[in-house]
C-alpha cells in the first residue's frame, strides 16, 4: 500500500502524532506549527501507563513522526489507523525489528530523516582525522609543559597524502566523500553494486565491491563504517577481516552501528597490530557499560554516539514536512525504508 | 647563441664533507622550445647554476627537491647544496654567491647576511610563504636586491586550512574533552553546534584566505572576508557571503564566531588588533585565531580581551616573539591554545619541486612568476 491519500479541500487534515523524547518533542511540535500553521499536532506518549485519553489519541492517528526506541515500546496495535510513519532519525533498525515482529501491521510506509545528519557526521569524521594528523593532543601536552618544539611536528602528513575507505555508501557516506575530497583525501567507497560510469561520483577515486573489501582495507589510512544495522552487517568486521588493515595500520572509525564489529574483535585487531587505532561512536550496548575493556584500552577513542545528534529544528523537520505535503498531494514519499533490506 | 661551457657536478655538501669546486656556469640563453631530449643532446653547461640553501633536521629535504626535479626534468641540474646550520663555510659561501638561481630558506639568508651578497643571483625562490623577515630588513624606499624573489604560496594553502578547521572542529565537537571523559570512563554527551550554523571572518584575503573560505563553504559556514577593496562585479568569489573593508572591521568581528587573521607582517598591519578593537567580538564571544604574523596583536591584548569577555578563546600559531618566551602568560591561560608556528610547516620535496619547475620554465622565457614578492608591498 502506498499510503498516501488525497485530501479534499473540505477535509480537516488528520492530526500528526509526535512521539519523541519530551523536550525535543515540544521543540519539534512548535517548529512544525511555525512552518506549517495549518498542521494539527498531537504530542503522544509511548509509556507503559497509557491513559484512556492517550489511547484515544493513538487510536485515531493516521500519521506518526517518531524515533525508533520509542516505537519499540509502543504497541503498534494501538494505532490501527496508521497510514504513514516517519522516523525523525537516520537509523531505523529498531523500527524494522518492531515492524517485523508485528507483521500484520506493517502495511503502511515508513520513511526516515536522511540527508539532515550527513554534514554533521562528515564534520565529526574529518575532525577526528585532523585531530590525529595534526597531533592536537601532543600540541596540548607541549603547551601544558610550556615546550616550544617545532621539529616534532615537522613531518606531519598533509591530508592530500592519505586515503579514506568508506563502508556504507548512502547519503552519509557520500557526504563524507565530498568533505574528504575538499581536503584532497583519496576516497575509496565500498558499494554493493558498482556504479556505471555515468553514475559515478566525482568525489570517489575508486569504487570497490564487497568482494574487494580487502583491497579497500589495505589501501586506507582511515576506514569509516556507516553500515546500517541489518542481519547482513552483523559481525561484518569480525574474524580476521581487519587483518587486511595491517599494511597501513588503518584507523578504524565506526559511526554506523555497533553490530558490525564486536568488542573482542576491536581489541584483538589493536593488540595484533592490524589497526592503528579505533574510534568508536556506536556500540552493542549504549551507554557503553563501565566494565567494558574498551574504556581502558589506549588504542581506543570513545565518543558517546554523538556524530549526528545535534538538532537544528527547522532543518530537522524538513523531510517530514516535505513528505507531509507529498502525502496529501498523492506524490511518492522520500526516503522510504525497505523493511526487508532493513534500511 | 648557446656556448658550451664545461661543467662537472658539484658534490653535495653535508656536515664536514669537502666539496670539489667546479667552474662556474654562465647562463647565456636557453631555447625554450627545446624538449628534454633535445637539451640533453646539447652540450652541457647551457643551464643556469642552481643551488639549494636550506637546513632541515632529519631528512635531507634539499636532496628530495633535487631528486624530484631530476625525475621529470634532467635538464635542470642542482649544482650547489648548502646546509645553513650550524655554520656556512667560506667555500660554501663562494658556491652560494656563484648561483644564478637559488631555492632558499629566507631566514638562513638573513642569518648570514646574504640578502645583498649574492652578486650572480637572478632569481631566489623561497621555501616558505612568509618572507617578512627578509622584506622588512630593507628600508621602505630601498635599495632592493636586483634579483627576483618568489615565495611558496600554493602548497601552504590547504595545510593552513587543515590547521584552522582542525582546531575549529576540535573545539566545537569537543574532541579533546571527550578524550578526558574516556580517561574517566564517563559516557557523557556534550551538546554541540555544527559549523553550518557559524560565521567565519577571514582577515587577510590572499590565496590562503581564499582556500580557507573554500573549505568553510564545504561545511556550509557563513563567510565574511576583510579585503583592501571590494571585488568588482563578477569577480566576487563563490565562497564569500560578505566582503568588508578595513574600516568595517568592527562589523566583521561582531558577526563572527571565529575570526582568522592571515595578515602579512607589514607596517600597516602592526598592532592591527591592538587597542579596543576586539571589544566588538563580545556579542558572539568570537574565538580569535592567528596564523599570519605576530605583529598584528600583542600578547597583552589577547589576555585582556579574554579577561574582559570580549573574545571567548584564542588559537595562536604566531607571536611577536618566537619561540614564545617562557614568561608569556599565553602559555598558561586556560582559554588560549599555543601552537609553535606549525600551521604550514609540512614541506613536501615533490610539491616544491613541482612549483619550482613551473616557475623555472617561466623564468627562462622571461614570463612573470606567480607569488613574486613586490618589494613595495612587502609580500
Amino acid at each position: 500500500m502506498d499510503g498516501h491519500r488525497r485530501l479534499e479541500s473540505t477535509d480537516r487534515p488528520p492530526a500528526v502524532g509526535v512521539l519523541f523524547n519530551y523536550h525535543s518533542a515540544v521543540v519539534i511540535a512548535n517548529t512544525l506549527k511555525k512552518l506549517s500553521p495549518k498542521m494539527r499536532i498531537e504530542l503522544v506518549s509511548s509509556g507503559l501507563d497509557l491513559s484512556e485519553n492517550d489511547k484515544r489519541k493513538l487510536d485515531s492517528l493516521e500519521i506518526l513522526f517518531t524515533q525508533p526506541n520509542l516505537v519499540q515500546s509502543l504497541k503498534l496495535h494501538l494505532l490501527p489507523n496508521l497510514k504513514w510513519m516517519h522516523c525523525l532519525i537516520a537509523g531505523v533498525d529498531l523500527i524494522v525489528e518492531t515492524l517485523k515482529s508485528e507483521k500484520s501491521i506493517s502495511s503502511f510506509p515508513v520513511t526516515r530523516n536522511a540527508s539532515y545528519f550527513d554534514l554533521q557526521m562528515a564534520e565529526y569524521v574529518i575532525g577526528i582525522i585532523l585531530s590525529r594528523e595534526r597531533r592536537i593532543a601532543d600540541v596540548h601536552e607541549n603547551q601544558r609543559n610550556q615546550i616550544w618544539d617545532q621539529e616534532v611536528f615537522r613531518k606531519f602528513r598533509p591530508l592530500t597524502d592519505i586515503s579514506i575507505g568508506i563502508c556504507g555508501f548512502g547519503s552519509i557516506g557520500k557526504e563524507i566523500a565530498r568533505v574528504a575530497k575538499t581536503f584532497g583525501i583519496k576516497v575509496y567507497a565500498l558499494v554493493r553494486n558498482l556504479p556505471t560510469e555515468a553514475e559515478q561520483s566525482p568525489t570517489v577515486d575508486e569504487y570497490k565491491s564487497i568482494g574487494e573489501l580487502g583491497d579497500l582495507l589495505s589501501s586506507s589510512e582511515y576506514l569509516v563504517s556507516i553500515l546500517p544495522c541489518t542481519p547482513s552487517t552483523n559481525g561484518f568486521y569480525d574474524g580476521d577481516v581487519l587483518s587486511m588493515c595491517r599494511r597501513k595500520k588503518t584507523v578504524f572509525i565506526n559511526i554506523g552501528r555497533g553490530n558490525a564489529v564486536s568488542e573482542s574483535t576491536v581489541i584483538r585487531a589493536l593488540n595484533e597490530g592490524w589497526i592503528g587505532h579505533a574510534v568508536l561512536d556506536v556500540f552493542d550496548k549504549e551507554p557503553l557499560p563501565a566494565e567494558s575493556p574498551l574504556w581502558s584500552h589506549p588504542g581506543v577513542t570513545i565518543t558517546p554516539h554523538i556524530s549526528g545528534t545535534h538538532m537544528i529544528p527547522e532543518r530537522f523537520v524538513k523531510v517530514a514536512l516535505d513528505n507531509y505535503n507529498r502525502f496529501f498531494r498523492g506524490e511518492s514519499l522520500l526516503n522510504i525504508v525497505d523493511v526487508n533490506k532493513g534500511y | 647563441m648557446i656556448r658550451c661551457v664545461q661543467t662537472e657536478i658539484i658534490k653535495r655538501l653535508f656536515g664536514g664533507k669537502s666539496v670539489n669546486r667546479s667552474t662556474t656556469l654562465k647562463m647565456l640563453s636557453v631555447d625554450p622550445s627545446s624538449s628534454v631530449g633535445a637539451s640533453m643532446r646539447k652540450e652541457e653547461g647551457t643551464r643556469p647554476l642552481v643551488g639549494i640553501l636550506a637546513t632541515f633536521v632529519g631528512s635531507p629535504l634539499e636532496r628530495e627537491i633535487a631528486d624530484a626535479v631530476q625525475k621529470t626534468r634532467p635538464d635542470i641540474r642542482f649544482e650547489v647544496f648548502v646546509r645553513g646550520k650550524p655554520t656556512i663555510s667560506e667555500k660554501e659561501m663562494e658556491d652560494l654567491k656563484s648561483c644564478e638561481i637559488l631555492i632558499a630558506d629566507p631566514n638562513i639568508i638573513m642569518d648570514h647576511n646574504l640578502a645583498n651578497n649574492l652578486p650572480n643571483l637572478k632569481w631566489m625562490h623561497c621555501l616558505w610563504a612568509g618572507v617578512d623577515r627578509f622584506t622588512r630588513s630593507f628600508s621602505p624606499s630601498g635599495p632592493f636586491p636586483s634579483y627576483l624573489l618568489t615565495r611558496n604560496g600554493d602548497f601552504f594553502c590547504i595545510q593552513m586550512a587543515e590547521y584552522v578547521f582542525g582546531y575549529i572542529i576540535d573545539k566545537e565537537r569537543h574532541i579533546t574533552e571527550m578524550k578526558k571523559l574516556k580517561e574517566q570512563s564517563l559516557w557523557k554527551r556534550l551538546p554541540y553546534r555544527t559549523l553550518s550554523e557559524l560565521t567565519l571572518g577571514i582577515v587577510g584575503f590572499g590565496d590562503i584566505g581564499k582556500e580557507i573560505a573554500r573549505v568553510a563553504k564545504a561545511f556550509q559556514m557563513n563567510v565574511w572576508a576583510l579585503v583592501k577593496s571590494f571585488p568588482k562585479d563578477g569577480e566576487q568569489g563563490p565562497h564569500v557571503d560578505e566582503y568588508r573593508l578595513s574600516s568595517d572591521l568592527p562589523e566583521l568581528l561582531a558577526a563572527s564566531d571565529y575570526v582568522v587573521s592571515i595578515l602579512p607582517s607589514v607596517p600597516s598591519t602592526d598592532g592591527f588588533f591592538d587597542g579596543d578593537i576586539l571589544s566588538h567580538c563580545s556579542p558572539k564571544l568570537t574565538t580569535f585565531m592567528n596564523i599570519g604574523r605576530g605583529n598584528v596583536v600583542k600578547d597583552e591584548t589577547i589576555i585582556a580581551a579574554l579577561d574582559r569577555g570580549w573574545i571567548g578563546g584564542a588559537v595562536l600559531d604566531v607571536f611577536s616573539v618566537e619561540p614564545l618566551p617562557e614568561d608569556s602568560p599565553l602559555w598558561t591561560h586556560p582559554k588560549v591554545i599555543v601552537t609553535p608556528h606549525i600551521a604550514g610547516l609540512c614541506i613536501s620535496g615533490s610539491k616544491i619541486a613541482g612549483d619550482f619547475v613551473q616557475n623555472y620554465d617561466r623564468f627562462v622565457k622571461g614570463e612573470t612568476l606567480p607569488y613574486t614578492v613586490d618589494w613595495d608591498k612587502g609580500y
